[in-house]
């Protein structure tokens, strides 16, 4: 009796909600860890630049190098992961009425991360990661939330688009 | 809208089941969360990553962070949910209301 009456209540004064997630259907999308894995990839590249300083490498820089080598391409295709699942399964019409170059910015992040896997080159990773950051606004403002941007506090200190929640 | 420092929510998901099953209405203390939390009580957070969730309280630990748990298999782990501050509870559930 008492949760018809609730359900009655909630039907003319819409009761927040409090999310009991889980891994069946849960709609938890967040572009936090593209970004990650886009800041990755550009501390990789300075890794990289670094080791190439030290050639010919010996040993155990040539056991560095393949790792690093590796973890960019891993972080590359978690960059395209994430975004294609948040592009895919969360972006719907009325998102892309509000926001008409979605198709093609998810798009072009694609084509700049196959570029960032291929070559070792900073400015192709820092405009990547300035795409990802646009699709991460415009995420956040498609759920009603502002953003802000600050430097991350950690290598490779780059901005990043945050939301700004309320606590 | 809160009354008094209380306010009911709605519940959606599956990760409290059996215990508060999806679609339920859960009253919640917003000033009790001030109290001592303990192991077993049912909390309202605020989560950076997943938004408003409703969990568990697993164990609290010896640096005073909150770690949570689902009622069930298919919830985050309290690993995935990660250690939750005091300022980002939102309250404390007193009851629940399911069909």
């Amino acid at each position: 009796m008492m949760y018809q009456l609730l359900k009655k209540l909630d039907y003319k004064l819409q009761f927040e909600t409090a999310a009991a997630h889980c891994d069946i259907p849960c709609k938890i999308y967040d572009p936090i860890s593209a970004q990650i894995a886009v800041l990755t990839m550009i501390r990789l590249v300075d890794l990289l630049n670094e080791l190439q300083e030290k050639t010919p490498f010996n040993q155990e820089q040539k056991v560095q190098f393949i790792r690093l080598v590796a973890q960019k391409e891993l972080h590359g295709s978690k960059v395209k992961e994430e975004i294609l699942v948040i592009w895919g399964d969360y972006i719907k019409e009325p998102q892309l009425e509000m926001f008409p170059e979605l198709h093609r910015l998810v798009h072009n992040i694609m084509t700049e991360t196959s570029k960032a896997k291929q070559i070792v080159d900073k400015e192709i990773t820092l405009s990547l990661l300035a795409k990802v950051n646009r699709f991460a606004d415009i995420f956040w403002q498609t759920k009603g939330q502002s953003t802000f941007v600050a430097q991350c506090p950690y290598p490779p200190a780059q901005s990043l688009v945050y939301p700004l929640l309320n606590s | 809208m809160t009354f008094l420092g209380f306010k009911i929510w709605k519940v959606t998901g599956h990760s409290m089941f059996p215990r508060i099953p999806e679609s339920s209405y859960v009253l919640v203390c917003h000033w009790l969360k001030k109290m001592r939390l303990k192991p077993e009580q049912t909390i309202l957070l605020h989560s950076q990553q997943y938004g408003v969730i409703i969990k568990t309280v697993a164990l609290i630990d010896s640096n005073g962070f909150i770690w949570c748990k689902g009622e069930n298999l298919s919830s985050l782990s309290v690993e995935e949910i990660g250690p939750v501050s005091q300022h980002q509870v939102i309250g404390r559930v007193l009851s629940v209301f399911k069909k």
